[in-house]
């Protein structure tokens, strides 16, 4: 090196665009934040709260694989979603001192495949109050099942499990075994709605054809604002399937990005300052003090993180800061033993002992010499440090350590555990939690080895 | 001649653009005879050293040359052949950081034995140890000391010893002595000479100290920006130097004679941006219009004397 | 008083039995105890060029060093003298010992590391200024722009950053910073060994015009016998720790005292080919002792060609033997 440099300082963003691993995470990050962004935005906001009740999800299909993976198999029975809304008749008319509404909707499908459907759903919704509500269910072969409903009301769904339907499927089994059963399970309900007729109907093969469902629902004021909703419940459902309550995996795993990514970002910036912050001056300061610090640094690091954080976050109610700041509070040390010696290689510069000759303060040397090639440190270890602060928060939220009410990847797939998804088989449940944790450390890992790799010759201070 | 090397080229990429270390450069050295190498940081003297003894690695390339050793090229052995017959047999090597590559864990003796064994030496290998050890004025008992209780003088003579396990007939010494105090540059400069004399060693003797390669050089070569500005033999340079730039230099030189120095305005270019014709044009006192577009070759001016220079 | 009594100035460095030693405390057995310094008397007078010529280990850095304050000196006392002035730099500390960096300062050997790379040039040498309290933007700048054009730097580099600067002009640089301070003393600790031949003549030069113009003392710490010569009014020889020879540079290499300074010199290289033929012969034996433990009396005395009993016993103090021209021998 005789002879000047003339170019100017090569620029960080410049040096990274040219590896290809950085612009492969740095697409991958744009496609994640995307898909956060449309996360926090396009979700209802109500959607943690109505995430454990399971009321709300009884419309899909529960424990399915995901549509393409039935689809894969030929073993596809499609979820039918039929409007009642368009149909309605009225017929009104008066039987003396009150009148009587009486709205009809007849709607038909066709179920061609011969896997039964899981469950069948009806739902109203309308303003006023209703006095009855009746289904009459035509089979393809022949013969129906009238299921009535007293006084229903507006937006409950009414499902095979519920006691009218029983009661209605009870008498047409009656009617075609001969037997009288005292109640019915889910699945003798839909054989009956759906099974060949005879007195085999709750153990026969799927009746295909053509399904004719009358709804009339009965009240003694205009009902307003009618619509109804029948759902034939299939065997699939969605990207990513569905859990044992119906809840879509692939929803929960976006609902849980922001929150991930939050956590995840928020512990590697606070965890990467501090400990940069507190190496730097272990190293800068040197001697005793230096030996204190660096004492604290590797008695913390020694402490095991995860039992730590499990005893102590039940000893403080968990939110997001909190929960950051003791995850935080464990992971420094890392940074700390990194800064620390790159405090070290400066501080045997002999800039910096040029400075002490010259009279020039300890924290103006600190901050002309040191700070600078530490910024670019932190940087890059901020950005490494994402996943493993999503790791960790996941981990706590799968062991039940979370704050409350919002939805995290490590509680689906605590559920998952809970329900025993791995034995029976429920795959998508389980793997598709897993893999998003994993495929969302990618695209931090390679940008942050891509500026490590930018960054690491600019601080041998050369 | 022993070692020839003919319009050697060596080029390193760099994101700066390539960079042109070695830019057709001519050199022989003769038996029985210490051959010098001057230039300052950055005319590729080192790199000249490494392209011989091939270890020029990626990002750096020999592009174009030939280096001949006993009228046989080099470059177009395969790696496994040079290492068999070659390198430490035929080439030895000595750099300016070589006292320090003995591991710390091991005695001298048990370092040099092992260079021998490795290279299928056949004979009494303590003994041989021993003789190299007095080859280089080291007490043979040293061979039972570690790196670490030998001074920086003694350390290199046992490397040196090394290099000369096999009995090479070259040597390349790169910086042999700018480590180490004058007293003992004194020693391992007589060392060389004795080694040149008395064993018959060829040896090419790099460093940018001029003053130490005119004692001890019987030729010499002058390198500038990764071409040769003037070579003759030590006592054609020093007395009538030809080359501005040579001439620049040898005024610059401290002595004990000298009262005040004089110095070379600018600095050596930018071998990944050199500029168009002669290399020292910017800096040349003589600088003519020809300079500046067309690069001058190596001529002959008087006795063995040659220069690149539109000088002449 | 004795040894280097000065060239007749007033003395603006006095070192008064100036001792420097290391102690290292080992886990088994006593502390090991480095003498980098031993015993060392020099006076510098205002305005003159020492030159301090040693080898690794003889301890010149560490002299250098406590010259200015960088280094406490374990006995002794280094006197600073400007005027009214007379502190001992040796034990100021805090207030006084900033003070003192506006008289005494230093230049380092490697112009690569001793200024920030990653700086601008400017920012370099306005961050001590704002150091010395100055704060006024256009004094500042004045000040830079003079002793850029006092180093013979153009000015429009100040705004380059510093790794864009070849090693010269970073030297360049260096004695620029030391200049904004103005002081009255500056040790230049081998301020041109890491530099090509072709440029230390120039570095030189300014050194040269800087003491003839402000009358600054210079304490020139080299390995090169030559190049003290060119430059020092006076050379100082060291070994291990020991101040062995000082005169008048002609005197010293001309009519060197000590077996040492004699080796030094004979051992310098010098523009001679008709020397390749021969052997060198040195008269002195063996190298500088790898040890910590230095030997006692004479330190040189196990090297030396004319030894004598007393030698290896007894230490000797610097001795004038010609008009201040002293050295630390039983020879003499």
């Amino acid at each position: 090196m005789t002879s000047p440099q003339k170019n100017k300082r090569p620029s960080v963003l410049r040096e990274l665009a040219k590896s290809k691993s950085g612009l492969v995470g740095v697409g991958l990050l744009i496609l994640i934040a995307g898909l956060a962004i449309y996360s926090i935005m396009g979700l209802p906001s109500s959607l943690p709260l109505s995430w454990n009740n399971g009321d709300a999800w009884v419309l899909n299909p529960i424990n399915v694989p995901p549509v393409w993976f039935a689809e894969l198999q030929s073993n596809y029975a499609p979820t039918l979603n039929i409007n009642l809304n368009s149909a309605w008749k009225l017929q009104a008319y008066s039987a003396g001192t009150y009148d009587i509404y009486v709205y009809s909707s007849s709607v038909n499908f066709t179920w061609n495949s011969n896997i039964y459907p899981q469950n069948v759903a009806f739902k109203a919704s309308f303003e006023g109050q209703a006095a009855s509500a009746s289904i009459t269910w035509m089979k393809p072969q022949g013969g129906s099942i009238v299921v009535s409903i007293t006084q229903p009301n507006s937006n409950q769904i009414y499902e095979a499990q519920n006691s009218y339907f029983i009661a209605g499927a009870q008498a047409y089994v009656t009617n075609q075994t001969g037997k009288y059963f005292a109640t019915l399970t889910k699945p003798q309900v839909i054989s009956t709605l759906f099974g060949r007729n005879g007195p085999n109907i709750l153990n026969s093969t799927v009746s295909e054809g053509k399904y004719s469902v009358l709804v009339q629902i009965v009240s003694n004021v205009p009902l307003k604002s009618l619509s109804g909703l029948l759902v034939v419940i299939g065997n699939a459902y969605g990207y990513m399937g569905t859990d044992y309550q119906g809840k879509p995996v692939d929803l929960g795993l976006l609902a849980g990005l922001p929150n991930a990514l939050e956590v995840g970002f928020l512990v590697a910036i606070v965890s990467v300052v501090v400990g940069i912050i507190f190496g730097g001056l272990s190293g800068y300061l040197g001697a005793r003090k230096d030996g204190v610090m660096q004492w604290v640094t590797l008695v913390v690091l020694a402490l095991p993180a995860l039992p730590f954080l499990v005893v102590m976050s039940y000893t403080v109610r968990l939110n997001l800061i909190i929960e950051v700041l003791l995850i935080a509070a464990l992971t420094w040390p890392f940074y700390a033993i990194i800064s620390r010696t790159v405090a070290l290689s400066i501080k045997s510069q002999t800039f910096v002992e040029a400075d002490k000759a010259m009279g020039i303060p300890s924290y103006r040397v600190f901050f002309s010499h040191f700070m600078p090639r530490l910024v670019p440190v932190t940087v890059a270890y901020t950005v490494l440090g994402i996943p493993g602060g999503i790791l960790l928060a996941e981990t706590l939220a799968f062991l039940g350590i979370a704050p409350a009410n919002i939805i995290t990847w490590g509680r689906i797939l605590n559920d998952a555990f809970t329900n025993q998804a791995a034995v029976l088989g429920f795959w998508w449940w389980v793997v598709f939690p897993g893999l998003m944790i994993v495929l969302s450390a990618v695209p931090f890992v390679l940008i942050g080895f891509a500026l490590e790799r930018v960054i690491a010759p600019r601080v041998a201070a050369k | 001649m022993i070692l020839s090397v003919r319009d050697l080229r060596v080029y390193f990429s760099s994101p700066r653009g390539q960079v042109k270390a070695l830019d057709g450069v001519d050199l022989d050295v003769d038996r029985r005879e210490i051959v010098g190498l001057a230039g300052e940081s950055g005319c590729g003297k080192s790199t000249l050293a490494l392209a011989i003894s091939r270890l020029i690695f990626p990002p750096g390339k020999i592009t174009g040359g030939k280096v001949s050793f006993d009228g046989r090229d080099v470059l177009s052995l395969s790696e496994e052949e040079f290492r068999r017959e070659y390198r430490w047999k035929k080439i030895a090597m000595v750099f300016q950081g070589s006292m320090n590559g003995f591991t710390p864990v091991f005695t001298i003796g048990y370092q040099i034995n092992e260079v021998l064994q490795i290279h299928g030496f056949e004979g009494d290998l303590q003994a041989r140890v021993s003789e190299l050890l007095r080859m280089v004025d080291l007490d043979p008992e040293i061979a039972i000391r570690y790196p670490h209780e030998l001074s920086g003088g003694q350390k290199q003579r046992a490397f040196i010893a090394m290099a000369l396990a096999l009995d090479p007939p070259f040597l390349i010494a790169d910086e042999p002595t700018t480590a180490l105090d004058v007293v003992t540059q004194v020693s391992i400069m007589n060392l060389l000479k004795r080694l040149r004399k008395e064993n018959g060693i060829a040896i090419l003797l790099i460093t940018h100290d001029l003053a130490l390669l005119s004692e001890v050089v019987d030729r010499m070569y002058i390198l500038y920006a990764g071409r040769m500005a003037e070579t003759g033999t030590a006592e054609e340079i020093f007395r009538e130097p030809m080359h501005p730039y040579t001439k620049g230099l040898i005024a610059s030189i401290p002595t004990l004679q000298s009262t005040k120095i004089a110095g070379i305005e600018g600095f050596m270019p930018d071998l990944a941006n050199l500029p168009p014709g002669c290399k020292f044009y910017p800096r040349c006192p003589y600088v003519m219009d020809v300079c500046k577009i067309n690069e001058p070759e190596l001529r002959n001016v008087k006795g063995d004397q040659r220069v690149a220079c539109w000088l002449y | 008083m004795p040894a280097g009594s000065t060239s007749g100035g007033e003395p603006v460095l006095r070192f008064e039995d100036v001792s420097v030693f290391f102690t290292k405390r080992r886990f088994l057995g006593p502390p090991s105890v480095i003498k980098a310094v031993d015993r060392v008397n020099l006076e510098i007078a205002q305005g003159e060029i020492v030159g301090l010529v040693g080898e690794s280990g003889s301890g010149k850095t560490t002299l250098g060093r406590t010259a200015i304050g960088l280094q406490r000196a374990t006995s002794g006392k280094v006197i600073f003298s400007d005027g009214e002035l007379n502190i001992d730099v040796s034990s100021a500390k805090g207030r006084v010992w900033k003070e003192l960096r506006k008289y005494l300062q230093i230049i380092f050997q490697d112009p690569f590391s001793s200024i920030d790379p990653n700086m601008r040039v400017f920012d370099a040498l306005r961050i001590p200024l704002q150091a010395q309290g100055v704060k006024d933007k256009k004094e500042i700048e004045s000040r830079i722009y003079t002793v850029f054009n006092e180093v013979g730097l153009p000015t429009d580099i100040l705004w380059n950053f510093v790794f864009q600067l070849s090693g010269g002009q970073r030297q360049r640089v260096s004695i620029a910073r030391v200049l904004l301070f103005n002081p009255s003393f500056i040790v230049a600790d081998e301020a041109v060994s890491m530099l090509d031949v072709s440029l230390k003549g120039d570095i030189l030069n300014i050194i040269k015009k800087i003491s003839k113009n402000f009358g600054v003392a210079f304490l020139f710490i080299t390995h090169e016998m030559a190049v003290a010569k060119v430059i020092s009014d006076r050379i100082a020889v060291m070994y291990l720790g020991n101040l062995v020879e000082i005169g008048p540079s002609n005197e010293v290499i001309s009519k060197p005292l000590h077996p040492y300074t004699q080796a030094l010199i004979q051992a310098s290289p010098t523009i001679d080919p008709s020397l390749r033929d021969t052997y060198k012969v040195m008269k002195i034996t063996g190298e500088i002792p790898l040890s910590r433990e230095h030997p006692p009396g004479c330190k040189f005395h196990p090297r030396c060609p004319y030894v004598m009993e007393t030698c290896r016993v007894n230490f000797l103090d610097m001795k004038e033997v010609e008009s201040g021209h002293f050295v630390s021998c039983w020879l003499y």
